[in-house]
């Protein structure tokens, strides 16, 4: 009897033990299981994405003509504008841009990404320097007036209203 | 000797189900942390939010560069602005453009937005700018990128705990290292993306601009050929964004409601933001007016011609030399 009830108990404990162990797995294989899917799923994105490079190599973009564009009250004069469709840089064409503006400080490169275009982890871990911290405050400070606003909407025929500010 | 074996089996079965129970009660407890993560979400204050956001910023900075341009982010702050005022939560937004060619642009907490030399080099219009800066602004107005720092596993959780006053010192710094980190190497969620195309189609269109202008963009994207220039310019877009065909798709749909109406701003935006600025110094283009090709060469910003000569009025077309 002893030895039923000594058997009984091991039975009961193998079954419970049998039990955990069973969701134990049936967690360890779903994630296994997302982790796979979620493989197949980068593999299969990455197919997508080969295939739609492959597909919309040399494809035109947008052609369509711009709206009306007023220029600023101080334009260029129209010898050096242009008005002609806009192409891919990336061995493309672009329209010769009039402007005032000129090369200040660009250090023209691609700073801060490695040749796959991820960001270097070094930058990731390299903490903020004070300049970078004053630069951010500087940021802060570019005024736009609602003077300046309002004048950059009228000539721009761009909406004059703003949508009503949630507390 | 049965009994022996009778007993080890008990004790080994009794340690195994306390080790499954142990470990089945440390996924549930982090389950629930998660869980309490999200219930207990509560917005980080505006204080909170200017803070971290501009911590962030000088990390964001520190990676990339500030394009020192004055007038240049005079002219992409008006065009934020423009659409920033479309939208309804109040956030100081300020618009930065980062030094490389990289083409993206990121949002952090408390407004801060960026975009980069690349990106505005790719642009063609003042109504895509519009539509890139618009898709940032609604991740800011509806929290996005903070509502992924809180979700995050529960050792992030803690820090986050630990930010319910407004941070400072080290911790600030842990905390923007969390956020830029998170924001140039992880994918916003599919349906956080989504929302901000969608926000960001109707900023763009109720500001005056032609909504149209994030999707051209995108297309524009999608069509430039695998090259490892490409790659390089293109590799953090694609990392930390959905597939761009699904984008374009969606965005067409939605655009379907919308009036074909809206400014595109071409030359405005051609008159504030110079491609030629933004072409290696050195490099050699060629005009190519109706009477015939002219070459030049990229000096300070600007193409100087070493050949030929323009006649006044002459329209003419730049192509880089790859």
């Amino acid at each position: 009897m002893k030895t039923q009830t000594r058997a009984g108990a091991v039975l009961l404990a193998g079954v419970l033990a049998g039990s955990s162990y069973g969701m134990t797995l049936t967690l360890r294989q779903g994630a296994q299981d997302n982790s796979n899917q979620q493989g197949q799923q980068n593999k299969d994105k990455k197919k997508k994405n080969d295939q739609q490079n492959t597909n919309t190599n040399g494809a035109q973009p947008n052609t369509a003509p711009p709206a009306n564009n007023p220029l600023p009250n101080n334009a260029p004069p129209s010898s050096s504008s242009s008005s002609d469709k806009p192409t891919p840089l990336f061995g493309g064409t672009i329209g010769l841009k009039s402007s005032r503006q000129t090369k200040d400080s660009a250090t023209l490169g691609f700073n801060g990404v490695d040749p796959n275009g991820q960001v270097q982890k070094a930058m990731l871990s390299a903490a903020a320097t004070p300049t970078d911290a004053m630069k951010a405050q500087q940021m802060t400070q570019i005024a736009i007036t609602p003077a300046d606003l309002a004048q950059f909407l009228q000539d721009g025929g761009l909406n004059p209203d703003a949508a009503p500010q949630k507390p | 000797m049965n009994l022996t074996r009778i007993f080890l089996g008990l004790f080994a079965a009794t340690l195994f189900v306390q080790s499954s129970h142990a470990q089945l009660g440390g996924v549930l407890k982090n389950a629930q942390k998660a869980k309490k993560a999200a219930d207990i979400y509560t917005p980080w204050t505006a204080e909170q939010e200017q803070a971290i956001g501009q911590a962030s910023a000088a990390k964001l900075i520190n990676v990339f560069r500030l394009y020192d341009n004055a007038e240049m982010a005079k002219y992409v702050n008006l065009v934020g602005a423009t659409v920033a005022r479309q939208c309804g939560r109040s956030v100081p937004y300020h618009f930065g453009i980062l030094d490389t060619d990289v083409v993206t642009a990121v949002s952090l907490p408390g407004g801060y937005i960026f975009i980069t030399r690349g990106a505005l080099a790719n642009l063609h219009n003042e109504a895509e700018l519009a539509g890139v800066l618009a898709h940032e602004v609604a991740h800011v107005d509806r929290r996005h990128l903070e509502k992924e720092i809180r979700a995050q596993k529960t050792a992030q959780f803690a820090k986050e705990e630990a930010a319910s006053h407004v941070p400072a010192g080290a911790e600030l710094v842990a905390i923007a290292g969390s956020v830029v980190t998170r924001a140039l190497t992880l994918q916003v969620s599919r349906d956080k993306e989504s929302e901000a195309d969608k926000v960001g189609v109707e900023l763009s269109s109720k500001a005056g601009y032609d909504p149209s202008g994030l999707r051209n963009f995108l297309q524009f994207l999608a069509s430039v050929p695998a090259t490892p220039q490409s790659k390089q310019a293109l590799g953090l877009w694609g990392s930390t964004h959905p597939p761009l065909a699904d984008r374009i798709n969606s965005l067409n749909s939605q655009l379907s409601n919308y009036p074909a109406t809206g400014q595109k701003l071409a030359e405005r935006y051609a008159w504030y933001v110079n491609p030629p600025a933004f072409m290696h110094e050195g490099a050699s283009a060629t005009l190519s007016p109706a009477t015939g090709e002219l070459d030049g060469i990229v000096s300070q910003g600007v193409i100087v011609l070493t050949g030929g000569k323009l006649a006044e009025g002459t329209r003419v077309k730049v192509r880089p030399q790859q």
